[in-house]
């Protein structure tokens, strides 16, 4: 990447973290909530993306996480009045925990098998909330979490916006510290080929439930905003259709890029938003918007910016790569020795 | 340093898959530096050997020994830090990340503290670093070390290769069909690269050109129906009337002759 790619990338950044502070000076109290929905949808699609997009594990299974740091401070203010502060600790771990335990009992899984046994273990969170009754609500889910909550200003539409953009932009920042650092890097480079990978020393295995468990617990920070947002927590939070729809919000905002699921939350809360104007078939419309993203955006609105930017610079290229083909060896007398191999 | 262990040892080693044995009772004993080929009709079972010595396979029976140390039961990542590190006989690179991350990743792979790092970023080892440039320069692929190696002529993926797998200073390289799939020319490069690596590295090869073979090993291990059939230096070996009938006569290479 070059630096005038950087620079470009960094005041993106800058431009949206700038205008999503600016939100309540010029929105309605109604479109700042909007704007709150996306930054919480931001978090926890970039805590998805850490499994999803970077380390190549598509998961049905995120619900349980996001939900969990819901019920953490539905049951923890509500039932032992705890604080922000103990609540927030407590979902990092509890969504850290929750990580492993999905990270452990997917190991050897891969593609749809991984899909289904994610989607299994989210669905038996679910099924455990729906039947705790005494201590979820059932059902009914718990009703009347507190912004207050936070330590500065929750009451008021707009410092609870703030202080919701604050933690996630310090939760960002941590992720995109993360996936730069040695353990961030291994995850991405076990997408590409784990086989590669294990044979320079690495237990990938190790790097997998790592993903899992810094997704699991930043979807959980995630989980907990949202139900104070919502000011409620109930077993829809936990149900497949939140899952769905955390991965269909990074593949349409570009899986790949670290900032995809951003763009992605935007783009789907305001389409939510706008749809349910019209329509109950909310569902319906995600399922469109998958189709549609899938057959025109493969890699999503990024990846089309990526590709229209580029576009100029490729051409360049392409008329001074001939050369190099030229020279190219023909791979056509490669050998075919076809002896049973085991996959790992 | 009187009696020193084997680099690589096997004793009996079998795998079956099915009823097939692909590996039948094999027992090499590979000293310290020695350059060994592996070389043997398609379906002798070299490549299941070598997947066997890497680990990416566990034996129905039998052991593994390397340099004194059973590693049977180790999986591959144990082993790559008992000194052991392989090619793969079709490119197999971290394809979208830089030439330089990926080789960044290889000299972070053998270091516990760097590769187990979550909190500062890989590139701000400057130990790695060092090494990394360092690397870049010797292979000559300095100039690409910022582009991905899907974009790489398939010469330089197969050198790229090569420093991942030497970039951690293995005692024991196993390199598969490290010259498959490139031209004659790209072929002679990379085996005049194979046989400038430091002689105190041991080197198991698999290998279908018996030129390259022959040119790069001390000491030939002939398979056939997945046991070993013969073992000498090349010369001898490639005079063997039994090599002859069972590989070279059967075989339609006419530049293996």
């Amino acid at each position: 990447m070059s630096s005038r790619q950087v620079t470009v990338r960094v005041a993106a950044m800058v431009v949206i973290v700038v205008a999503a502070l600016a939100v309540p000076f010029v929105a309605s109290a109604f479109h700042t909530g909007i704007a709150t929905r996306m930054a919480i949808f931001a978090l926890f699609g970039l805590a998805f993306n850490v499994v999803f997009g970077a380390g190549g594990m598509p998961s049905l299974g995120h619900a349980a996480f996001f939900g969990g740091g819901g019920y953490i401070v539905g049951i923890g203010s509500l039932r032992y009045g705890l604080g922000f502060g103990t609540i927030l600790v407590l979902a990092l771990l509890v969504g850290g925990l929750l990580g492993i335990v999905m990270g452990l009992l997917t190991l050897r899984t891969q593609g749809v098998y991984l899909l289904l046994l994610t989607l299994a273990i989210g669905q038996a969170v679910w099924g455990l909330a729906f039947q705790q009754v005494r201590l979820t609500g059932g059902d009914n889910g718990l009703a009347g979490i507190s912004r207050g909550l936070l330590p500065i200003g929750g009451q008021n539409v707009a410092t609870f916006h703030w202080a919701v953009v604050v933690l996630v932009v310090c939760f960002a920042v941590l992720l995109w510290w993360f996936q730069r650092s040695p353990a961030g890097i291994a995850i991405v480079a076990h997408r590409e080929s784990a086989s590669r990978l294990a044979a320079l020393g690495y237990r990938v295995g190790a790097y997998r439930v790592s993903a899992f468990a810094v997704s699991g617990a930043v979807s959980a920070v995630a989980g907990v905003l949202y139900a104070m947002s919502n000011r409620f927590v109930g077993p829809e939070n936990l149900a497949w259709q939140t899952s769905a729809e955390v991965m269909l919000l990074a593949i349409v905002g570009g899986a790949t890029y670290f900032a995809g699921p951003i763009i992605g939350a935007i783009l789907l809360v305001g389409l939510e938003t706008f749809a349910i104007g019209f329509t109950d078939r909310w569902v319906s419309i995600l399922g469109l918007t998958y189709i549609l993203s899938m057959l025109f955006l493969p890699d999503g609105v990024l990846g089309l910016i990526d590709r229209l930017s580029h576009r100029g610079r490729r051409d360049g290229d392409a008329a001074a790569d001939p050369s190099q083909v030229a020279g190219q060896p023909t791979v056509a007398a490669a050998s075919t020795d076809v002896e049973p191999t085991v996959p790992l | 340093m009187t009696d020193t262990p084997a680099a690589v040892r096997t004793e009996d080693l079998t795998i079956t898959f099915g009823g097939l044995a692909a590996v039948n009772g094999v027992n090499l004993d590979v000293p310290q530096g020695q350059r060994r080929a592996i070389i043997g009709p398609n379906g002798a079972g070299k490549t299941t050997l070598f997947n066997l010595i890497a680990g990416q396979l566990r034996p129905t029976r039998g052991r593994v020994v390397i340099a004194g140390h059973d590693v049977t039961d180790l999986p591959v990542h144990q082993r790559t830090r008992e000194g052991v590190a392989r090619t793969f006989q079709l490119s197999n690179l971290f394809g979208d990340m830089s030439v330089r991350n990926n080789v960044r990743l290889a000299v972070a792979g053998v270091d516990d503290s760097v590769r187990r790092t979550f909190w500062r970023p890989l590139s701000s080892f400057s130990t790695v670093n060092r090494q990394v440039e360092e690397l870049l320069d010797r292979w000559g692929l300095t100039a690409v070390a910022d582009e991905r190696p899907n974009e790489l002529a398939y010469g330089q993926q197969r050198m790229l290769e090569l420093v991942l797998a030497t970039a951690g200073n293995p005692r024991l390289l196993l390199l598969d069909e490290p010259t498959a799939g490139v031209s004659k020319s790209e072929a002679a490069t990379l085996a005049s690269t194979i046989a400038a690596l430091p002689r105190d590295l041991t080197i198991i090869l698999v290998e279908h050109d018996m030129e390259v073979a022959m040119r790069l090993a001390d000491v030939v291990t002939v398979m056939v129906d997945g046991q070993e059939l013969t073992t000498g230096p090349p010369n001898v070996v490639s005079a063997d009337e039994r090599v002859i009938d069972a590989y070279l006569g059967r075989d339609d290479e006419t530049d293996a002759a």
